[in-house]
């Protein structure tokens, strides 16, 4: 997941980012608001974590612009005053969360996680596809009771496919909402990844979690069962 | 009909008006009355001093006897029971009769009401006497002549006249009269209403224009106003400018204020966050200073939220805009409807139209963000809110169906940093801010329990100073 952090204190931003790269999420950063406006239209971002008092262009404008673009990813907001004059007009502008400044890693961590959660269109956090269950919380997939060991890279790449389970999603898509910038485009290690997958998720080949589509790139096939 | 109070200036020039207006006309009305009875007087006077005078000519002295003609020029004089009748008296009068009486005294019985009284040679009196049940004028007019003998005779020449054609010309004139001053006064009163309103018309264009100001639908005093009053439109509209600018350097201080003070703290609490994990990484021992410094961090942060968001708070000024109620409610629970998605909230909103706030919209959005995300936050699925008031009080309530509290709970809540349920994230600051405002205000908070099981929050205020 690419996420996107609008700060203008270099050091809250290093240390958000800091925090959010050990969780596995690739970032993109933006110091003020022409940046955030500019990056969050041309890149391929799927959460913006945006600071409203930004400067060249405060954070509320940021959002509205976003929104008339058509830019539908989730946003958070970070507010300094925690007046609520702020946190309702950002919200109106189109963010879907806020913080107020200061508070604690965990928490920020937990907002992330929920909004990603509910914009892939979950209402729980732990999802059962029949034998498979997936905590997005504590990024953990189980196998019956037997836990499944998977890389960084490999429970991202599941994780982004539960969330748009509703369309294929192309090896490009992946490649850039789950690598670096600089990831090499034509490499074939999607394949590799989803290959991997399919036979951890599903060693005896009876459920067929990630469908390929042809020409189009792969699906999550299994529908959530109970949520919790 | 509206009662006619002494605090008004309207009213206190209509009854001025009202009881001015009748004096003058009442004075005048005896003025003139006085005038003309006084003329009519005058002139009755010289017309009875004519015939006395015509008596004086015809008389003749013969023999030490006063001799007059039967019939005289005046023919009043001549007829039975005329209103005028002429006698003409000596020093004898008492004893023996008038000397002379008009063929028009033959029937009064002069001796029963005319006493004989004697005036010096040359002088004359001009009196009422009332005779039967007539009034009558009476002028009398002394002489004294010498006849042949040398002797000095002395002669009252006395004329009656009645009295009531000269009632009846002053009857009619005081009807007249007063049937013109009435209607004059009618006028007069109708004109005063209609100047009194023209002249009162900038002044009710002043309380108009100020209350469009408190309604929020004008910002300032943008009438033509008469230069009598435009010195004090302008003073109120440089305070309204003067109060707006004030917040808005107020607001924009605290933004910055916040702005420099949270992202340091944000920073510390950010770095001990990384300490603690790096620490629980290494497997190290935890360190207290950490917990030490969080503690006093988040102890600082409190104090600079609490004393930022309570300096919000405005106060009951007199240019205080009025803000519905509904549209700022509505935008907070959209608002908070997205933050809290994953609750699936049921909100009722019962807000009456006229229901509205006279204070800063921040200060609104203040009392109803941290009431409503309380009812978010600590409510299952069911939040009401109601609101109800007029353009001088508003009763706000806000209610959810979370768990019920002890009355020591619901005391604690209105304490900065005390918190009823621990167990969700919060500062516990959002009741105490709400109970400043609301304070500031001249607002009252009660905290009830909820008919939905969790808690009621009542907010009422009264404003004061609203032009009507």
């Amino acid at each position: 997941m690419k996420l996107l952090i609008v700060e203008d204190e270099l050091k809250l931003r290093t240390q958000l980012c800091q925090a959010l790269n050990q969780q596995d999420y690739k970032i993109e950063q933006a110091e003020d608001g022409e940046e955030a406006l500019y990056k969050g239209l041309e890149y391929p971002i799927d959460l913006a974590i945006v600071d409203l008092g930004l400067p060249k262009m405060n954070g509320v404008e940021v959002i509205k612009k976003w929104r008339e673009s058509g830019i539908k990813f989730p946003i958070l907001i970070l507010t300094a005053r925690g007046h609520w004059q702020d946190k309702v007009e950002g919200l109106d502008a189109g963010a879907d969360d806020y913080l107020v400044k200061p508070f604690h890693l965990a928490e920020l961590l937990a907002r992330v996680k929920a909004l990603l959660r509910r914009f892939g269109g979950h209402s729980s956090s732990k999802l059962v596809f029949g034998n498979l269950t997936i905590n997005l919380s504590a990024k953990q997939v189980l196998l019956g009771e037997q836990p499944i060991e998977l890389t960084a890279y490999e429970y991202n790449t599941l994780e982004y496919l539960i969330h748009h389970s509703d369309r294929p999603v192309s090896k490009t898509e992946l490649t850039e909402h789950l690598y670096d910038q600089d990831f090499d485009r034509d490499s074939n290690v999607i394949e590799v990844f989803i290959g991997r997958l399919r036979k951890k998720l599903d060693p005896s080949a009876e459920l067929s979690p990630i469908k390929t589509v042809r020409g189009q790139g792969y699906r999550f096939e299994l529908k959530t069962e109970t949520k919790n | 009909m509206a009662i006619l109070s002494l605090h008004s200036i309207r009213s206190r020039l209509i009854i001025a008006s009202c009881l001015l207006l009748p004096l003058v006309c009442g004075l005048l009305a005896w003025t003139l009355d006085k005038a003309y009875s006084s003329s009519l007087e005058q002139g009755q006077q010289r017309q009875m001093m004519l015939q006395a005078y015509a008596l004086i000519a015809a008389a003749e002295i013969d023999n030490s006897t006063l001799w007059l003609p039967e019939q005289m020029s005046d023919d009043r004089l001549n007829q039975l029971s005329s209103d005028t009748f002429a006698i003409v008296t000596n020093e004898k009068f008492k004893t023996e009769g008038a000397l002379w009486k008009s063929v028009s005294a033959s029937d009064q019985l002069i001796e029963s009401f005319w006493q004989g009284k004697r005036l010096e040679a040359g002088q004359y009196e001009f009196s009422n006497l009332h005779i039967g049940q007539k009034d009558y004028f009476v002028l009398q007019y002394s002489v004294e002549w010498e006849d042949s003998l040398g002797q000095i005779l002395p002669f009252q020449f006395i004329v009656f006249e009645n009295r009531s054609a000269s009632d009846q010309q002053l009857f009619e004139y005081r009807n007249t009269l007063w049937w013109w001053l009435g209607g004059i006064a009618l006028l007069l009163v109708t004109l005063q209403l209609v100047i009194l309103r023209w002249g009162l018309h900038p002044i009710g264009s002043v309380i108009d224009d100020l209350f469009a100001v408190q309604q929020g639908e004008a910002g300032n005093l943008a009438g033509r106003y008469p230069k009598e009053l435009s010195l004090m439109t302008d003073s109120i509209n440089q305070l309204i400018q003067h109060q707006a600018k004030q917040r808005e350097r107020y607001r924009d201080t605290l933004a910055n204020l916040a702005h420099s003070i949270k992202n340091p703290v944000a920073i510390i609490s950010s770095t001990l966050d990384h300490a603690k994990d790096e620490a629980k990484q290494k497997n190290l021992p935890e360190q207290s200073w950490v917990d030490e410094i969080d503690e006093q961090n988040q102890r600082i942060n409190q104090i600079v939220t609490y004393q930022l968001n309570r300096a919000v708070g405005g106060s009951a000024a007199p240019f205080n805009k009025a803000i519905q109620i509904k549209p700022v409610c509505e935008k907070i629970v959209s608002a908070l409807k997205k933050v809290y998605a994953d609750k699936s909230v049921l909100v009722t909103i019962n807000i009456e139209q006229k229901a509205s706030f006279r204070g800063e919209e921040g200060d609104l959005m203040e009392l109803l963000g941290n009431l409503i995300d309380n009812a978010f936050k600590y409510g299952q699925q069911k939040i009401s809110i109601s609101a109800r008031g007029s353009s001088s009080d508003l009763y706000l309530s806000i209610e959810d169906d979370g768990t019920s509290m002890t009355a020591k709970q619901k005391m604690q809540l209105v304490r900065r940093g005390e918190r009823a349920d621990t167990t969700i994230p919060g500062q516990g600051i959002g009741l105490a801010v709400v109970s400043d405002i609301s304070s500031s205000y001249g607002g009252e908070l009660i905290l009830e329990d909820s008919n939905l099981g969790g808690l009621k929050v009542l907010l009422s205020f009264h404003w004061k100073g609203q032009v009507t």
